[in-house]
């Protein structure tokens, strides 16, 4: 039997803080599922099991009930199986009797009670739908005793938290550990946990198709399962269906040298228009060097689907040629001394530290724009 | 730049063609009357210079003449660099502007405005004004010479860089100054002057956004909350939906009030057949009660007429010894009440013995207290003597205390007559020595003598010498007088006294004081007797009662008798008391005999009484229980009704049988009314649920609604946005906040270093102005401030005057010799721009003018001054160029 794991679409997330990616953002997850589509019709798996938070909050828009769905029933020769998590969790006239009522495709199928579901003659699936936010117990209990065929392959599909896994799912919806084993589960089907996670040998976070935030899961991906027969190793494998990288780094920067080595190996990183990247800098610049940076960081930002420059560990210390550079003498190399000074003075918060340097980066720029050079 | 000739048309009073030329070097002066024109020419120089050809500003209108439609035409012949230069140019109408270059034009229209002010080192700040720069500064119209100079952006930056040329590149006053001002054009965008986010800025539009994005992020989340509500509300709606809905349930309880309603019915049927069957047993066995009730009263009566028959013999029987009993006490009491009168006579005469014991005893003490009267009747009548007596001699004492006072009085008189005598009479003092045979008064004189002379004195020497002292005689004549009066007084009172000197008037005051005291001893006495009458009476009474008891006495002795002792007496009375005792014993029994025997007797005649009456109403029973009873009839009577008996209980038995096997048959005790109560409660139960799920029906209808009105328009995704938003706008917020900090803490930075140097940077400026203001002021000092202000003017004090508290000609005088500092210290550097002052000095007086007229020169010598006057005689002694307009 071969069937798509995937979990955590999140549909109607919200990335406003993007400015005007934020559709490119919001489109990228529902092309996700139409990738997700694709490939199971290209390698032939007939069920695709979606393991919770379909959608990214219990009371979307109509719009954003319905574009997915829609995406769906797009791959009529695709059974979806989809449970609810716990941001969409189910309760009566929520999203998903909603949804209902707008009319499912027929192709889409919806487990909102933990009864065995026939997934064809060999396979039958034991879902666990949450039916609120954070549930105390584990839902999957059910499994344990729940009845199937001889020679059935049993699937469990279900969202929540590994108990004893160090887990940073988001709910506290408990799953016991060794579940699988303990309900005869060829394979458990998990959701909740934003990356690609093997928890045991037939337990497997899918991840989300679609990144959506940094230090996470980079690139989106599904899971192929393979099983044989009942009781056979489910062979699992990463099929990647996101568009775009989601990279974090930080990076020590002490001058110019440092500066153009980030700069290069930023401008050799691949696909730089679907990168989306958090940049934390840390160290100590000179103002040349910190001008410098930030006229590169404008460009790398142009050249990025996304950049975030993080610099509130990046500290500036002008040498003597960038106090020159301001004036030899006189009353605004004074006042760069007094900033300077006071950016050092252990004495001053490390807020006032960061804004006498902040002041003496404006002192610096300022006097390079009266010279008319650039900043 | 030099001035060289000035032509206008159509402008201000000059409708015709005017014109000024001749301008020289240094110093020149137009003086004319007021109205002339001199202002209107400045104006018109400033328009041709520094306007814009096209321009249609309403200074440049201001300037046209009136009345008439002809453009306002300019021409100003000027020299730079060496070169002779003329722009012209008219204004609103035919608009046109023409450069000229030693005659060739160069320029035209925006080209010639533009050539002029790059060859006069200004820029337009706009196409609408323009700087002008070191011009504004030098160049002063009418009524602004009192002004101090403010230096525009571009003049102070062109004397910050002649201050820069003077002092080298080390102070950076002009590039603080620039920066200062960009950092203070940029916190423009987001404070107010006073510091508060600027409406329209950038922080004040953050502000708001993070307000407004809170305000409906809190709105969302509030909705979204409801909704939640609602939706776990329709949860729990439903649930109880399916709980009441429960068509088992219903069934149950359905099948539960038929089966206990067919339970009621019949237990109600078999109570009511059960209460039918217990009336006729109780009825029943009412009847056979009532017939043993009957049987046993026959029986009861029966036996009673036996027993009282019965009784009635033996009352017959107990009477007879009642009655010898009764005879027999009456004797005894008889017996008694005889012994008892013989024992009251020898009481009597007990009483009669008593009684004369009484007598003697009382007679026998009344001649005791006949001794006591007669002893206390003695005491009285001498204590009566002796007072008698006392009074007597106290009436013959006659020496008072009075008398006693008077002779103490007429003894002091005596003394004092004598004294005065004494000491008014000369005095004779003789020493002689022992044996000499002086004498004094006949007494012989050893060592001293001396004595007053009162009366003649004589002294003898031996015996050949005698010699008398007499005093004088009126003197001793009166003293005589008043001795003899007073010797008259004191026997007067002796005599009155009965004393023949005074020791015996004394003696008899001391007997009268003794009689006093005598009296007062008696008196003591009577009071210690305590009589209330008075001694005399006290006396009549006693006699009285003297006199009573011996007539008493005599009238007991009547009997002629000897009186008995007292012994005799009392051995009468202890016998008689003796005898008493035993009476009073016996008298006692024999009384309490008599009433043993009376109660005794009292006793058999109420028992008596009692047989009678019992033996009377035992015979009423008997008639009347005979009349229901006759003897003859009792045993038909007994039998028939024994016979009645049998029949009711054998009824009773059947029917008690009947109900004991219905009672086995019938619902238990509260099996009714528990059977009822459970078809009340399933009939309510049901009732309650169908209106409960009617009402859970409506409700959820009603919560779907509300869930479909919230729930539809996507207000989960609209909350989740607001969340980003509001934190990037708080974030933006918190950036610009955190800019506006940070230009703040330069613009502090660079202002204190700025003030730090201001000294320096206004060095250059005081080294121009010293030699013009000392040709005014000697030896004064000028304070400048910030943007070369004028703060104040140090003369010859300690301290500086402050600058706005001079006079009004002072603060013009220094106003432009801070002017002239300043165009000097520009033309040192190579900009030679011309100073003109219009009407200026207008409060100068003659002394100050003359000085500021050599100030003027100085700047003469150097660069091209004019000076606009109507003031001529006044500013003859200026010198200079005279100009004329023509």
């Amino acid at each position: 039997m071969r069937f798509i794991h995937t979990a955590d679409w999140q549909i109607g997330k919200p990335f406003r803080n993007f400015g005007e990616k934020e559709s490119v953002l919001r489109q990228a997850r529902l092309s996700a599922i139409e990738a997700i589509g694709r490939l199971a019709q290209a390698e032939g798996a007939a069920h695709v099991l979606v393991a919770g938070d379909l959608y990214d909050n219990e009371a979307p828009s109509q719009k954003t009930l319905l574009e997915p769905l829609e995406r769906m029933r797009n791959f009529s020769a695709v059974a979806w199986h989809v449970i609810p998590g716990n941001h969409d969790h189910h309760r009566g006239n929520g999203l998903w009797d909603r949804a209902a009522t707008l009319g499912l495709p027929p192709n889409v199928h919806l487990h909102l009670t933990p009864e065995p579901a026939s997934l064809g003659e060999n396979a039958v699936l034991l879902p666990a739908p949450l039916r609120r936010k954070s549930e105390v117990n584990d839902l999957t209990d059910w499994m344990d005793s729940a009845a199937s065929a001889a020679g059935q392959i049993r699937i469990g599909l279900a969202h929540g938290s590994v108990q004893g896994f160090d887990s940073a799912g988001e709910a506290n919806n408990p799953i016991a550990a060794d579940r699988a084993k303990r309900a005869g589960l060829d394979y458990l089907a998990l959701g909740d946990w934003h990356r690609t996670l093997q928890i045991g040998p037939a337990t497997w976070y899918a991840g989300t198709p679609e990144a959506d935030r940094f230090n996470s899961q980079e690139v989106g991906q599904v899971l192929m399962v393979d099983i044989a027969a009942a009781g056979a190793p489910a062979k699992v494998t990463a099929h990647r269906t996101g568009a775009y990288r989601w990279l974090s780094q930080a990076e020590d920067l002490s001058n110019a040298t440092d500066i153009d080595s980030l700069e290069a190996r930023l401008r050799a990183l691949p696909d730089l228009t679907s990168l989306l990247m958090r940049l934390d800098l840390r160290g100590t610049l000179d103002l040349t060097a910190r001008a410098d940076l930030a006229r590169r960081l404008g460009g790398l930002e142009a050249a990025m689907f996304w950049l975030a420059p993080n610099l509130a560990d990046l500290h500036v210390r002008p040498t003597l040629a960038d106090l020159e550079k301001i004036d030899f003498d006189g009353v605004l190399r004074e006042a760069a001394e007094k900033l300077r000074q006071q950016a050092e003075n252990p004495a001053a918060s490390p807020a006032e530290q960061r804004r006498a340097e902040e002041a003496l980066v404006q002192l610096y720029l300022l006097t390079r724009d009266s010279r008319g050079e650039a900043a | 730049m030099k001035l060289l000739h000035v032509s206008v048309e159509g402008c201000g009073r000059f409708g015709t063609p005017a014109r000024i030329e001749g301008f020289g070097a240094g110093v020149n002066i137009l003086s004319a009357r007021n109205e002339a024109g001199k202002s209107t020419l400045f104006r018109a120089i400033r328009t041709c210079l520094f306007e814009r050809h096209s321009s249609t500003a309403k200074d440049i209108a201001g300037l046209a003449t009136d009345g008439l439609s002809l453009p306002v035409s300019i021409k100003v012949g000027f020299e730079h660099d060496g070169k002779r230069y003329e722009i012209a140019k008219s204004f609103l109408k035919s608009k046109a502007a023409s450069l000229t270059r030693d005659g060739v034009e160069i320029a035209r229209n925006a080209e010639a405005d533009e050539q002029v002010w790059d060859m006069l080192g200004i820029a337009p700040k706009s196409t609408r004004a323009l700087d002008e720069a070191s011009y504004g500064l030098l160049w002063v119209q009418q009524g602004h010479s009192f002004n101090v100079p403010e230096p525009s952006e571009a003049a102070a930056s062109q004397l910050n860089a002649v201050i820069q040329q003077e002092v080298g590149t080390l102070v950076g006053g002009e590039r603080a100054r620039q920066l200062l001002g960009t950092v203070k054009d940029e916190l423009g965008r987001f404070l107010t002057e006073s510091g508060k986010p600027k409406t329209g800025g950038p922080l004040h539009a953050a502000i708001e956004t993070s307000a407004d994005i809170t305000t409906q992020r809190l709105e969302a989340e509030s909705q979204l909350a409801a909704l939640d509500e609602k939706l776990d509300e329709l949860s729990r709606l439903r649930a109880d939906l399916r709980t009441a809905g429960d068509p088992g349930v219903a069934l149950a309880m359905k099948t539960d009030l038929d089966d206990s309603k067919r339970k009621l019915d019949e237990a109600e049927k078999a109570g009511e057949e059960l209460r039918r069957l217990i009336a006729d047993e109780k009825q029943v066995h009412a009847l056979a009660e009532a017939q043993a009730d009957k049987l046993t009263e026959l029986k009861r009566r029966a036996a009673g007429i036996d027993a009282q028959r019965a009784r009635v013999t033996e009352l017959v029987k107990e009477t007879g010894p009642i009655e010898q009993e009764m005879t027999a006490v009456s004797a005894a009491l008889a017996q008694v009440t005889e012994r008892k009168a013989r024992l009251d006579a020898d009481s009597e005469a007990l009483d009669a013995e008593d009684r004369d014991l009484v007598r003697l005893t009382g007679l026998t003490t009344r001649l005791a207290q006949r001794e006591n009267l007669s002893a206390r009747l003695d005491l009285l009548e001498r204590l009566r003597s002796r007072a008698a007596a006392n009074d007597a001699a106290l009436k013959a004492a006659r020496v008072d205390d009075a008398a006693v006072k008077a002779l103490e009085a007429l003894e002091n008189e005596d003394a004092r007559l004598r004294a005065r005598q004494d000491a008014a009479a000369p005095r004779v003092a003789i020493e002689a020595a022992p044996g000499t045979g002086v004498r004094l008064d006949g007494a012989a004189v050893s060592g001293i003598a001396a004595r007053a002379v009162t009366e003649p004195v004589v002294i003898t020497v031996g015996a050949d010498v005698t010699i008398t002292v007499t005093p004088p005689q009126a003197t001793r004549e009166a003293d005589e007088k008043a001795l003899s009066e007073h010797r008259d007084r004191l026997r007067a009172l002796l005599a009155a006294c009965g004393a023949a000197d005074a020791a015996e008037l004394r003696r008899l005051r001391a007997e009268r004081l003794t009689l006093e005291e005598q009296a007062r001893d008696i008196k003591a006495e009577r009071n210690a007797l305590a009589l209330k009458d008075g001694v005399t009476a006290e006396i009549e009474r006693l006699q009285a009662a003297i006199g009573e008891i011996d007539a008493e006495a005599r009238r007991d002795q009547t009997d002629g008798a000897p009186l008995p002792s007292a012994d005799e007496i009392a051995q009468r009375r202890q016998a008689a008391a003796e005898r008493r005792s035993v009476l009073r014993a016996e008298l006692a029994g024999a009384r309490a005999e008599i009433e043993a025997q009376k109660e005794a007797l009292s006793r058999l005649r109420e028992r008596r009484a009692a047989l009678q009456g019992q033996s009377e109403q035992i015979h009423s029973g008997l008639s009347s229980d005979l009349a229901l009873l006759p003897d003859e009839q009792r045993a038909a009577m007994l039998d028939e009704c024994e016979a009645e008996l049998t029949t009711r209980r054998d009824a009773h038995r059947i029917k008690a049988a009947l109900v004991a096997e219905k009672q086995k048959q019938a619902p238990e005790d509260g099996e009714i009314e528990r059977l009822r109560s459970r078809v009340d409660r399933l009939v309510a139960a049901i009732r309650g649920q169908q209106e409960k799920l009617e009402k859970l029906g409506v409700r959820i209808a009603h919560v779907e609604g509300e869930v479909k009105v919230a729930g539809g328009d996507g207000l989960g995704e609209r909350a989740a946005t607001l969340k980003l938003q509001q934190e990037m706008a708080l974030a933006e917020q918190a950036r610009l906040t955190e800019r506006v900090e940070v230009l703040k803490l330069l613009r502090t930075t660079v202002d204190d270093c700025y003030a730090e140097r201001r000294e320096q940077l206004n060095a250059p400026l005081r080294r121009h102005l010293k030699p013009f203001l000392h040709d005014v002021f000697p030896k004064a000092e000028i304070e400048l401030g910030e943007n070369f202000a004028i703060a104040g003017l140090n003369r010859a004090g300690p301290a500086a005057e402050i600058f706005g508290r001079l006079s009004l000609g002072t603060q013009e005088q220094i106003a432009v010799l801070v002017r002239l500092a300043m165009g000097a210290m520009i033309c040192e550097r190579g900009s030679d721009v011309p100073i003109i002052l219009d009407d200026a000095l207008v409060f100068s007086d003659d002394d100050r003018i003359e000085q500021m007229f050599d100030a003027i020169n100085r700047a003469g010598k150097n660069q091209q001054v004019i000076v606009l006057t109507c003031r001529s005689r006044s500013f003859t002694s200026l010198g200079g160029t005279q100009l004329q307009i023509t």
